[in-house]
């Protein structure tokens, strides 16, 4: 896997949008948003996005490679923060991710789309949401 | 040198200039037309095979854009062009023709991938250039 498509997929979760120039997650989660795993005893909320696999496809030529990418967000929230709180900012993740091209170093083009939304699941006093996405990301 | 293995990487494929993109895969298939010539006393089926060669194939990958010379232009101009073909299965292993596409599919799904394989013919009155590497 190249470390150019985890670094496009955070620099997507991060990026400022709108009129305003901020970030609608990391105002949701105050800018918890960390790779793999968060550091123990962080506040909640916050989001997690683990990259779950990455396949490649060859073509005729050397180097030109197709990478697709498959990664989770998770959010995590505190239970009593209520359903609504945590689906609110799975919105957010599916509002970044869904369909946008993203810039992937030493790649030609990157593409990022929705694969699954993530639903609230209630795991002792957490609520978690799983939502899953697709990078696709080529050298030509 | 020693016999080796052909693998896919080693493989690519030319077609003429006017059909671009970037593909991975090549197929072919070379033909002799066979007459049946079997006599009334034969017990066992006879034929002949033409001395006339034909090759048909198809190549594909993945359409591309942004630059003139992507522009699969061969299969709608109102003159289709004859492909120049280099099929190569291995460094120094080729077949080398003159070609028509005569047609060109392409698939693009929303949520999935956007091909295009071209279909070819072989227009050569002489036929193919074998080219195959062998050892001393």
């Amino acid at each position: 896997m190249s470390v150019d498509i985890m670094k496009a997929v955070y620099a997507r979760l991060v990026v400022n949008i709108g009129d305003t120039g901020t970030n609608p997650l990391k105002v949701l989660v105050g800018s918890r948003i960390h790779a793999i795993d968060a550091p123990a005893r962080t506040t909640l909320p916050l989001a997690v996005y683990t990259m779950d696999s990455v396949d490649t496809e060859s073509f005729f030529g050397a180097n030109k490679i197709r990478q697709v990418g498959n990664f989770t967000v998770t959010v995590y929230a505190k239970a009593e923060s209520g359903a609504d709180s945590i689906v609110d900012i799975e919105q957010t993740v599916f509002d970044l991710l869904d369909q946008v091209d993203v810039s992937v170093t030493n790649h030609d083009r990157g593409y990022i789309r929705n694969l699954s939304r993530g639903v609230p699941e209630l795991d002792g006093e957490i609520f978690r949401t799983d939502s899953t996405f697709e990078i696709v990301a080529a050298v030509m | 040198m020693a016999s080796t293995l052909a693998h896919g990487l080693d493989g690519t494929v030319v077609i003429g200039t006017d059909y671009e993109a970037q593909l991975n895969t090549w197929s072919a298939t070379l033909t002799r037309a066979t007459s049946i010539v079997t006599g009334f006393a034969d017990t066992g089926q006879r034929r002949r095979a033409s001395a006339v060669l034909d090759i048909t194939g198809s190549a594909g990958g993945f359409s591309k854009y942004g630059d003139a010379s992507h522009d699969p232009t061969g299969i709608y101009d109102s003159s289709a062009t004859v492909a120049a073909m280099v099929l190569t299965v291995a460094t120094g292993c080729t077949f080398t023709f003159d070609a028509v596409v005569n047609s060109t599919a392409f698939s693009v799904t929303q949520d999935g991938d956007s091909t295009v394989s071209f279909n070819f013919e072989m227009d050569d009155a002489d036929g193919p250039t074998v080219v195959w590497a062998e050892g001393a």
